[in-house]
């Protein structure tokens, strides 16, 4: 898991473009989103969809599902942990 | 006061103004379900033209998207003597992504909608610099309201304006990613609406000076709501600056607002805050996109002829697709058609890149508007960004990068602490990098009824090229939302906006070369919306890290 938290980070900084944080400056237990998060948005969220259908295979049959998934990298982890397809 | 003089729509559902009106009269739609265009994506709704419609329409030599606009241009030329070589006349094109469907990954140049408007403009002979306005969903009510202020400034005494969009992959895979498409009919402000119908259609008006007794623009505006770059403000921050502009509107002189009605959850709710805070829930809403879908470049344009042929025939039109309200704002949605004698409008519009415009249409009114343009504007900064320097007001600033280098460079010098520069696509990295230098030479005076205006001929080709390719592999598609918003060239202005919280008027031009005079005929047009007293203008071209420019001047008091 530790591996896969690490990976899934530095994955959303490729992705996201978070050019100005370092995979050891996130916190996996804290949120992504909101005023103390990674400073992401609606966009954000949806290229984050894209990621994970993109590299372990997940689609969400309604994008809205991605809410709950979406709340820490710890809690993206442990989903992808469970749902991935590759 | 210009009024127009002619008019035509080409849409699925009839190839004349009358046609398409007595369609939605009738409550007809051509809106269906067609399946994924790839095998991961899912069915989307959409108003397209039939192949066999399109067999008609098709001229040889010319695009799809080519040919529906000569063909509308040439049906609204139809009766009414006009000599399209005069220096008098302007063709004013309006589109969200041209020629788009003609983009590949090898040859690039030509499709910007700058190139396809001069294609245009050749096809007719007319032999003055074609303009295209490229403002999201709101570029067909910016251009009509360009067209207006230019005959009233004297510029032109007549002008052609032609929305147009068709659509393709690259526009359907790219709403899709935004989670924005609807996989059934869209329907706009009720409790049930889940997204848009795509549509495609042209649509032109000829606007001349001084004809009479005719249909008009009478005042319009454009604002924006320095909030998101595809979210709108969910008070209604733009789109009701832009309808208070209009001046006092009577419940008894105005028979209805023709919202823009798209049926996304966000936009259809900040357009019934909108109306409600500029005091106009007691005027009828209607929305026609439950007939012809979104139709992009078009919308404003169609929605337009359609209001005003409703209005000669007497009728309100009602809203198909509606029948619950699902927005928290305090308006009337009209379901279903009904009489009037009024004869006057308001169209509004709003669209990514945060832009919101309000047109007020009347027929036979007598008032002029004051097009005095304010001349007391100068200069005061002056920026120049090239892939090797940046020139500050003559003085060049210390610099070791080059391209997309220079550009982080001047970010770190000049602005610093704002990660969201680096999730620009390079147009936009360019545009603000230069003004925001511009802001920290004005000491931050840019107020919030600044105004940006700014034009280029590349539109947002190097992005347009990155989106392509992440829908070329069959085996690897995935449409990036993010780079799919940056097909917007005028996302570059609400980059601007937010940052700095600028809710003037915000708008970007395609011309077919660099050209200073027409340049300042549109910003001169501009200025006669009297409440601008700071202007942020330039050119800002980009094809690729190693060829780009910008030169933007601000402009004050």
């Amino acid at each position: 898991m530790e591996n896969l938290i690490n990976t899934l980070k530095e994955q959303i900084i490729d992705v996201l473009n978070l050019e100005e944080i370092t995979a050891e400056e996130i916190d996996a237990a804290a949120p992504i989103f909101g005023d103390n998060g990674l400073g992401l948005d609606s966009i954000d969220a949806l290229e984050l969809i894209v990621l994970l259908e993109k590299n372990y295979g997940i689609r969400f049959s309604d994008p809205s599902e991605a809410k709950q998934v979406f709340v820490s990298i710890a809690t993206m982890a442990e989903y992808i942990s469970k749902n991935r397809t590759k | 006061m210009a009024t127009i003089i002619s008019h035509n729509i080409i849409s699925p559902l009839g190839l004349t103004s009358v046609d398409n009106y007595n369609a939605i009269l009738a409550g007809e739609s051509a809106i269906a379900t067609y399946p994924g265009l790839h095998k991961d994506m899912r069915p989307y709704s959409a108003s397209l033209i039939a192949s066999e419609v399109y067999d008609e329409l098709i001229i040889d030599g010319y695009s799809k998207y080519e040919s529906l606009v000569i063909q509308s241009i040439k049906r609204s030329l139809d009766g009414i003597d006009l000599d399209v070589s005069s220096i008098d006349i302007c063709l004013i094109l309006s589109t969200t992504k041209g020629n788009i469907e003609e983009l590949d990954l090898t040859e690039s140049q030509n499709v910007s909608p700058a190139v396809t408007a001069q294609r245009i403009a050749d096809y007719f002979g007319i032999t003055t610099t074609p303009i295209t306005v490229c403002n999201a969903c709101i570029s067909g009510v910016s251009a009509m309201l360009l067209a207006q202020r230019l005959i009233d400034t004297d510029s032109y005494k007549k002008a052609i304006v032609c929305g147009c969009d068709v659509q393709s992959e690259f526009i359907i895979s790219g709403f899709q990613s935004l989670n924005a498409v609807s996989q059934t009919s869209c329907r706009p402000f009720d409790i049930e609406r889940i997204g848009l119908s795509l549509g495609e259609g042209a649509a032109t008006v000829i606007l001349s000076q001084n004809k009479g007794d005719l249909w008009a623009i009478a005042k319009g505006a454009v604002r924006n709501d320095a909030y998101h770059n595809t979210t709108p403000s969910p008070v209604g921050e733009g789109s009701s600056l832009a309808l208070g502009s209009l001046g006092e509107l009577k419940s008894d002189d105005i028979a209805f607002i023709n919202a823009h009605g798209t049926a996304t959850m966000f936009n259809d709710q900040m357009e019934s805050k909108a109306i409600e805070r500029a005091n106009l829930g007691h005027i009828p809403v209607n929305a026609l996109k439950g007939n012809l879908g979104h139709t992009m470049g078009a919308a404003g344009i169609i929605e337009t002829i359609i209001s005003m042929v409703a209005l000669d025939n007497g009728v309100i039109l009602g809203s198909k697709g509606f029948e619950m309200k699902g927005v928290s704002g305090k308006i009337n949605v009209l379901p279903q058609p009904q009489p009037t004698d009024k004869k006057a409008f308001v169209k509004m519009i709003s669209g990514f890149g945060g832009c919101n415009g309000a047109l007020l249409v009347t027929k036979g009114q007598t008032e002029t508007n004051d097009a005095a343009a304010h001349t007391g504007l100068q200069p005061i900064h002056t920026i120049k960004i090239t892939p090797n320097e940046c020139i500050l007001d003559g003085n060049k600033i210390e610099t070791e990068g080059q391209g997309k280098a220079l550009l982080k460079e001047l970010y770190a010098k000049f602005i610093g602490s704002y990660p969201k520069f680096h999730k620009m696509d390079l147009l936009c990295q360019l545009g603000f990098a230069a003004i925001q230098i511009l802001h920290s030479a004005a000491n931050g005076n840019i107020p919030e009824n600044s105004s940006v205006i700014l034009f280029n001929r590349s539109s947002s080709i190097t992005t347009d090229i990155e989106y392509l390719k992440t829908i070329s592999d069959e085996e690897n598609y995935f449409p990036s939302p993010a780079l799919f918003v940056y097909t917007l060239p005028n996302i570059v202005l609400s980059e601007v906006a937010i940052k700095n919280q600028i809710k003037g008027e915000t708008a970007f031009y395609l011309l077919p070369q660099k050209d200073e005079a027409t340049m300042r005929q549109i910003i001169n047009s501009t200025l006669t919306d009297n409440s601008i007293n700071s202007l942020v203008t330039g050119w800002i071209d980009c094809y690729g890290e190693d060829d780009f420019v910008a030169e933007i001047s601000l402009l004050q008091n």
